[in-house]
């Protein structure tokens, strides 16, 4: 290996001892608890425009009411 | 990735960490989120007892109580009682000079937005989430360019975000969020300063 591969072999071994000592089984736990699939959104467009508006009973009498 | 773009077993599971985090701290977590985090596993280093902590608090807590949780924290009338945005921990004002530089980098990255969210792009959970991409090598960004991005956009605040929910009294499920946020931001602060 040239010098340059063998500091960035080392390196790369720094981070992974840095790593492992400092949490990377940790971490390992972390990669368990998430889904596999990303992240959907709770609510989607079509749930957050559509019209929510209806006449009800409460609605009308107000409409029959504000015309006295 | 350092050598030959392979990514490292390391660099998949900080993706995992963040994404983690991103997930917590961009909505409230539903019934089933909370039983995974529940059964989050640790050890003896400082990240692993912040985990089981997690763990523990995600065991007890109510859905609805963590969903009111999130909403006084981070929502509220008006605001919440914390804003996780670089703009406001770094200037004191929201969409500031951070968010622009937040929204250069990204474009440089080619990341964009996907989804009907108009979230500043400076919020802690969507930092995280660009962390996890490039740890992963979704987004095509080597360490050094990692290294830059959390330089610039997470390490002259987010640690001390998660130290300020940490010590918040309205915080129970988040306090244990905070805990883990603040360590693993403090390892990963140590991790980009070692020789490269």
């Amino acid at each position: 290996m040239t010098e340059s591969d063998q500091k960035i072999a080392k390196a790369v071994v720094d981070r992974r001892s840095f790593f492992r000592a400092g949490g990377g089984v940790a971490m390992a736990a972390a990669a368990a608890v998430l889904p596999t699939q990303e992240a959907e959104a709770t609510e989607s467009q079509a749930e957050r425009t559509k019209a929510r508006y209806s006449e009800t009973d409460h609605v009308k009498t107000f409409y029959r009411v504000n015309r006295y | 990735m350092p050598l030959d773009g392979i990514i490292e077993e390391i660099d998949v599971l900080r993706g995992s960490e963040y994404s983690l985090l991103a997930v917590l701290l961009g909505a409230a977590p539903g019934a089933d989120l909370l039983a995974r985090v529940a059964g989050l596993r640790g050890d003896a280093t400082a990240l692993g007892m912040a985990h089981l902590e997690l763990a523990d608090a995600a065991r007890a807590a109510q859905e609805s109580a963590v969903s009111r949780e999130y909403f006084n924290l981070f929502v509220g009338v008006g605001r919440g009682e914390f804003l996780p945005y670089g703009s406001w921990y770094q200037t004191g004002f929201l969409h500031e000079r951070p968010l622009a530089r937040v929204r250069e980098d990204l474009d440089a990255l080619g990341v964009e937005r996907d989804g009907p969210s108009k979230e500043p792009e400076d919020h802690i959970a969507i930092l995280c989430e660009v962390m996890a991409g490039m740890a992963q090598g979704r987004f095509e960004a080597d360490l050094d360019a990692q290294a830059r991005f959390f330089e610039r956009h997470i390490e002259p605040w987010a640690a001390r975000f998660f130290a300020d929910l940490e010590i918040c009294a309205a915080a129970t499920f988040y306090k244990s969020v905070a805990r883990v946020g603040r360590t693993f931001i403090e390892l990963e602060a140590e991790a980009f300063k070692l020789p490269r």
